[in-house]
């Protein structure tokens, strides 16, 4: 009885030994795999890191949908923008949301402030209008 | 960031000072976040000169402080005021339009 007892603590203490191994292994493993990402992340462009100032850039001189702080919405081209997310918008509809209904402004080129600047939508807005 | 501030000198950007280099002098409609529109000629932008002193491309703090003359004040659409010169304190601007614009209601 007792001699059992101290096999199948052994055979325990071995698993478990073999599992901390394995933990370990997969730990360096992991490990690796880290550095290998992040060497791709250096070398190219990961597109599961991506800064929001890059994916605005990528937006520049195709249509975006921009929805402000209240009821405020503007469709137009990017043209540029500033560290401030200040926009520089060409062909512009404006739509402001009041209760009598929509009041549409058009507008040639404007330089948005970005302080109300909720929402940025790549590719304008799904509304044809 | 800063990719997008290079590209400032090429063609098919135009940052914000790009923007503002362009429109002074002539004609503008500067709206606020209250609604009511400026329509009128620039004539400084404070911040923006400060930060050429500085040789900072972009706008210095976000600031758009704006000088005006001939300046009209539109509530609605409709004209309300007149004003010589006019000076804008920033943090109230919306944004800076050139002047050719129309005007359309419902839809």
């Amino acid at each position: 009885m007792g001699a059992d007892g101290n096999k199948k603590l052994s055979v325990k203490e071995g698993r478990a030994s073999c599992g901390k191994k394995n933990y370990g292994l997969s730990l360096s493993l992991s490990l690796c795999e880290g550095v290998v990402r992040r060497e791709e992340d250096m070398s190219s462009n990961n597109p599961s890191q991506l800064l929001p100032s890059e994916l605005i850039d990528r937006c520049i001189g195709s249509k975006i949908w921009v929805i402000m702080k209240g009821d405020k919405e503007l469709v137009g081209t990017l043209r540029g923008f500033d560290v401030y997310v200040n926009m520089v918008l060409e062909d512009v509809i404006e739509y402001e949301i009041t209760s009598e209904g929509r009041r549409i402004t058009k507008l040639d080129q404007i330089l948005l402030n970005g302080n109300n600047i909720a929402i940025l939508v790549p590719g304008g807005s799904p509304d044809p209008e | 960031m800063s990719g997008a501030v290079e590209k400032g000198s090429t063609g098919t950007t135009k940052t914000p000072a790009d923007f503002l280099k362009s429109i002074r002098g002539r004609p503008v409609v500067v709206k606020l976040n209250s609604g009511v529109d400026y329509r009128g000629h620039i004539m400084l932008f404070l911040e923006y000169f400060l930060s050429l002193v500085l040789g900072i491309l972009a706008c210095l703090d976000g600031y758009m402080n704006i000088a005006m003359e001939q300046t009209e004040e539109y509530v609605n659409g409709q004209l309300k005021n007149k004003y010589g010169d006019a000076f804008i304190r920033g943090n109230n601007v919306l944004y800076i339009s050139t002047a050719k614009r129309t005007l359309g209601d419902g839809a």
